[in-house]
């Protein structure tokens, strides 16, 4: 029969179309945004841990890049409640070459001012990251990954990459990479102190050091459930504890560890726990006398990162035997993931082999005073003392914490961090030696090192990827930049007619606030 | 340090002036006791306890007092009557120190303003004023914030703070001695400008000057204390009740004597200081009475 | 009368301006720097160019005499600049912090000198009866125990065990006259100790000091009764000093609420500061500064004259 012959050759043709189309796609067809709300409406009041120091989506500003700017802006694409990478402004991509994303870009989408979004808008935003004067926190990160961009049409926009890069999409959902609007940016829109964005809530009033309050946009594209989120900063962690207890906010950040307990124990409350900040100290590989690596080594084997987790954190972190790579991630190998020992014998016997007693060294240790990096700070002072070497503590504040972390200015500096993504190529911002969280500040650089890391965040295959990122760890751990101390416990916490908080996996934990618009109070 | 009882009304009763006698040397001897055993405690501070104020123990944490750790163990497992002990040495360090250090410099400056007079006078005098100007909290916790913490700027920033009013005091009680007869008199006998000064002038301001010393190191302790509290005083390892009290609040959730026995032991030491300050006032210039 | 109080209050200007001119210099030595904050947040690693253009932009790049002259003038129009963070008006958020200073000042100074003068005049009264050893003993400990003992062991018994107030934080007026009464308690209750402590030490001295002196016991004498000697003439005579003491408590008041602020996390004119500092954001820094200076040097001032006033046996050269 000729039609069906044609018909099925037809069908078949489709189908290899269909195929050729489908190889190399990463495209995910998009579902609905958000759930429907099961209550709608009401008031969230949140206490944040500090005051934002800067609007500007594009900066790092820790834990209110995602509270705030989070849930007033939105990426290409996102972190969805499960970690992986979830349609957001894009509504689906394809990889038609490894190296080449073309990302569809949602239709019917305005800004806050109700300035349509098209892709000039991302192009612009693009641009205004890779500008140096935005001093834009991945501006590194995509001039060397993005050769160039283009808007196919204004709802398709076309990224070629300089070689395919293992973690795109998840730089994209990054905290740092919001979209802006073009029209807002060249009529002048103050990017630090004021917000515009496509997200589910816009910045309706604030008053610094009193309240920010965010109001459900009605023409969101991505419909959030409760109208009104009403941000208290409130530096004093007890403070922030208390105005929870006793009901002055429905919802905190940075639960205390102290004070996990009670809210798992009192009815009414929830706790939501993760572990995905770490501390550590910063030491500096050029200034003697940490300049031998086996200094650094015996650093790190001078401390106990056991007692640090019970005293500082009460027991709930996880003590450092590694690097950057937890168990739980898919790049944890025992081989190289778990060398750190207390071993304070090994320590001396590796300052011996530089030709060091530990009453030779002298050694300079900063810490700001923020508990959650000042507790473990006095810990590793005293293990360092214990050891002979003559330590000179001194605490600084948190501008000139800043100030030392970008210039290098520093011997020994005790410092705190998230990783970026859920993938070891985190270590590339810091040890890479252009990377800008460490590396470059102090000059620190090995070549095989580089290369490792160069090849890992260009590798696509995980199983390729793996020993990859075992070599780094064990160039880490001949290197020793660091005196890797642990895992803490970070936590939040509300009342339980609050719903919807599921914590982000892995590394991901601090982004949860940045969805509000999943929640929703039901009383 | 008796003084004549002046008989009002009625006649002069072995009993009544023994009980006098007596109660003025209690309100000396007392608190000079308990601040001679806080002198001690900081003195013999390492033979205390067997603890070092910094071992951190994890497993003691919160300890209640016991036979092994007599006041019990802080937050970090430390032993609370050893860091007691070594905050007593930075405590009493701090205040004599920047005491002394205000009570030389002030006294120096006050005196030479007035034997200079004029144009020095006017400077010296007016510096000291606008010093007074700045609440001296909040000049504090500036100068900190750019000099940095540490044990030596703490002392400095104090002494700083305290000198105008010795200049001051110093200043007027020597214009007061200088008018009087006998310096009068030892000029017109032919005595120099510094005999005066050394012979007459300096011991009849020390008086004065004591006193304001002696009530001035009460003020001082609260003063340190408060700047550890807030996170300014002398870092760590070195311990001090200030700033264990700022620490162990964080936690009196889950134990609440690690920031009572330093609240106690501060207490206990500015009282002491102020009742000395007020018996030393009273004993030596009885017209500056309070009561 | 005049004559000494247009030198006093020119003398304090001349003193203000020396303070300002201290103050405006001495902030440029602080270490760390405004520009890096602005631009990079918590995590900043701007580059030169960068820095150079937000400097610019806020004026940070023009030599430190001009900077100085500019804010001399802009200081006389009453003009306290712009928060190099916020970009807001410093003055409109300086006058909102004081006057929630003020909530927590004014309260504690009254409290102090009610409670004060009469605890002073009962204790004076109290002198030779069994009351007396207590009610001199009392005082003693309110000034010795500071505000950091004080507050957390309020904060401990009425909040976190008895549940009865809030442990921190401001309420509004418009929030409702009991909510905001009810957030002021524990942080007024910190600050007032020590100066009720001190004014009714005082009191009770001055009041002593009067009671035995001549006219007093001529009043007596005479058949009048104690309280209304107490009330006519001792009370009076007593008031000068308890006056002087009041105004000095001033400065220690300045510390109390430092702390208070801090503990209690009352969004007062200090912990402006305090915020202030830690972001280098100097033309906050000055103007706090230069705010609590007068309103030191403006108290100090009025005790003063109003002794001078008070007293005619005062003279005043």
């Amino acid at each position: 029969m000729k039609g069906g012959r044609s018909m099925r050759i037809t069908s078949l043709l489709l189908a290899v179309m269909l195929c050729v189309l489908g190889i190399g796609s990463a495209g995910i067809v998009h579902g609905a945004p958000a759930p429907k709300c099961k209550v709608q409406g009401g008031t969230l009041r949140y206490g944040l841990v500090r005051d934002p120091t800067t609007f500007d989506p594009h900066i790092n500003d820790g834990v209110t890049s995602s509270s705030i700017q989070g849930n007033v802006y939105d990426g290409l694409v996102e972190f969805g409640p499960d970690g992986e990478v979830a349609p957001a402004l894009a509504e689906s991509w394809m990889q038609p070459t490894p190296s080449t994303y073309v990302f569809r870009l949602r239709h019917n989408v305005t800004f806050h001012d109700g300035t349509p979004f098209t892709a000039a808008d991302v192009l612009y935003t693009f641009q205004r990251i890779q500008d140096p004067k935005t001093a834009a926190t991945r501006q590194l990160d995509l001039k060397t990954s993005v050769r160039a961009i283009k808007a196919v049409d204004p709802y398709t926009v076309e990224i070629d990459l300089t070689q395919p890069t293992a973690t795109f999409l998840q730089m994209l959902a990054a905290r740092e990479m919001y979209i802006v609007s073009k029209a807002w940016g060249d009529r002048g829109g103050d990017f630090k102190r004021a917000m515009n964005g496509t997200g589910s809530y816009r910045l309706a009033s604030y008053e610094p050091h009193v309240r920010y309050v965010l109001e459900r946009y009605a023409k969101a594209w991505n419909t959030p459930c409760i109208d009104r989120i009403e941000m208290t900063p409130i530096n004093n962690d007890q403070a922030r504890m208390d105005a929870l207890k006793s009901g002055q906010v429905d919802f905190t950040e940075y639960v205390i560890w102290q004070e996990t307990e009670y809210f798992f124990t009192h009815p009414g409350f929830r706790v939501y726990r993760g572990r995905d900040l770490f501390d550590f100290v910063r030491l500096n590989p050029n200034r003697p006398p940490l300049d031998r690596p086996q200094v650094r080594q015996a650093l790190n084997f001078a401390i106990n990162r056991q007692t640090i987790n019970i005293v500082a954190f009460g027991g709930q972190g996880l003590p450092m035997e590694g690097f950057l790579t937890k168990p739980d991630s898919w790049a944890y190998n025992p081989d190289t993931s778990k060398v750190w020992k207390y071993d304070p014998k090994r320590a001396t016997a590796l300052l011996a082999d530089a030709g060091l007693k530990p009453q030779d060294l002298h050694l300079t240790f900063e810490a700001d005073p923020g508990p959650e990096t000042f507790d473990p700070a006095q810990v590793i002072l005293t293990e360092l003392r214990q050891l002979g070497v003559n330590v000179d503590f001194k605490i600084i504040d948190i501008p000139t914490l800043v100030k030392k972390r970008a210039n290098g200015d520093f011997l020994l500096l005790m410092d705190g961090k998230s990783l970026p993504w859920n993938d070891p190529d985190a270590y590339f911002d810091f040890f890479y030696s252009a990377g800008t969280n460490y590396a470059a500040a102090v000059k620190f650089k090995n070549t095989q090192l580089d290369q490792l890391l160069e090849r890992g965040r260009t590798t696509t295959n995980p199983a390729l990827r793996k020993p990859m990122y075992a070599g780094v760890e064990r160039i880490l751990y001949q290197q020793a930049p660091w005196i890797f101390a642990v895992w803490r416990p970070q936590a939040e916490a509300g009342r339980s007619f609050v719903k919807g908080y599921v914590r982000l996996p892995g590394a991901l934990g601090t982004y949860t606030p940045g969805h509000f618009n999943r929640l929703w109070i039901e009383k | 340090m008796l003084s004549s009882t002046r008989a009002s009304s009625t006649v002069n009763v072995p009993a009544r002036r023994l009980a006098r006698f007596r109660r003025r040397h209690l309100r000396l001897a007392a608190p000079a006791t308990v601040v001679a055993l806080i002198a001690g405690l900081a003195l013999f501070a390492p033979w205390v306890s067997p603890y070092s104020p910094e071992s951190i123990d994890p497993t003691v944490r919160f300890a209640p007092p016991s036979h092994t750790h007599v006041l019990g163990a802080d937050e970090f497992g430390r032993d609370i009557l050893s860091e007691l002990a070594f905050g007593a040495r930075i405590s009493l360090l701090v205040s004599a120190a920047s005491a002394s250090l205000a009570g030389v410099v002030g006294t120096a400056l006050g005196t030479i303003a007035a034997f200079s007079g004029g144009p020095m006078e006017l400077l010296i005098m007016r510096i000291a004023d606008a010093l007074l100007c700045f609440p001296p909290i909040l000049l504090a916790i500036f100068v900190i914030t750019f000099l940095g913490s540490s044990l030596l700027n703490v002392i400095l920033v104090i002494a700083l703070l305290y000198v105008p009013p010795f200049a001051r005091l110093a200043h007027s009680s020597t214009l007061t001695v200088r008018e009087a007869e006998y310096v009068t008199a030892s000029r017109v006998a032919g005595s120099g400008g510094t005999r005066i000064l050394r012979r007459d002038i300096l011991p009849n301001i020390m008086a004065p000057l004591f006193v304001q010393l002696s009530l001035a190191l009460g003020h001082i302790i609260l003063l340190e204390s408060g700047l550890s509290f807030l996170g300014l005083g002398p870092p760590p390892p070195v311990p001090s009740w200030g700033r264990m009290i700022g620490q162990s609040s964080r936690f009196m959730s889950l134990g609440v004597l690690p920031v009572v026995w330093p609240a106690v032991m501060v207490s206990t030491t500015i009282l002491a200081f102020n009742l000395l300050g007020d018996a030393v006032r009273d004993a030596l210039d009885p017209r500056l009475r309070g009561a | 009368m005049t004559s000494y109080l247009a030198r006093r209050i020119g003398i304090a200007a001349l003193l203000l301006w020396l303070v300002a001119t201290v103050i405006f210099f001495s902030i440029y030595l602080l270490p760390g720097d405004p520009a890096f904050i602005i631009l990079g947040g918590l995590e900043a690693h701007p580059t030169d160019e960068a820095l150079q253009a937000v400097r610019s932009q806020l004026g940070l790049d023009r030599p430190l005499v001009v900077q100085y002259a500019s804010w001399l003038s802009h200081l006389t129009r009453g003009d306290l600049g712009r928060s190099l963070i916020t970009g807001r008006p410093v003055r409109r958020d300086l006058s909102i912090r004081f006057l929630r200073t003020a909530d927590l000042m004014v309260p504690s100074i009254s409290i102090a000198a009610i409670l004060g003068v009469t605890g002073g005049l009962l204790a004076a009264r109290a002198r030779g009866t069994i009351l007396d050893p207590l009610l001199s003993a009392l005082p003693l400990l309110g000034f010795s125990v500071p505000v950091f003992v004080v507050a957390p062991i309020l904060v401990y018994l009425f909040s976190i065990s008895l549940h009865l107030l809030p442990s921190s934080g401001y309420a509004d007026w418009s929030d409702g006259a009991a909510q905001f009464a009810s957030h002021l308690v524990l942080p007024v209750a910190a600050l007032v100790a020590a100066p009720t402590a001190t004014t009714m030490r005082m009191t009770r001295s001055s009041a002593l000091e009067q009671l035995s002196l001549d006219y007093v016991r001529t009043a007596r004498g005479k058949g009048l009764s104690s309280a209304r000697v107490m009330r006519r003439h001792v009370l009076r005579n007593a008031v000068l000093p308890v006056l002087t003491v009041l105004g000095l408590q001033i400065g220690g008041m300045f510390a109390g609420s430092v702390i208070t602020e801090s503990v209690f996390n009352w969004p007062g004119m200090n912990l402006f500061l305090l915020q202030a500092i830690s972001q280098r954001d100097y033309p906050v820094i000055q103007s706090v500064v230069l705010l609590a200076s007068v309103v030191f040097v403006a108290v100090n001032l009025l005790v003063d004259v109003s002794y001078a006033v008070l007293d005619p046996r005062i003279k005043y050269s």
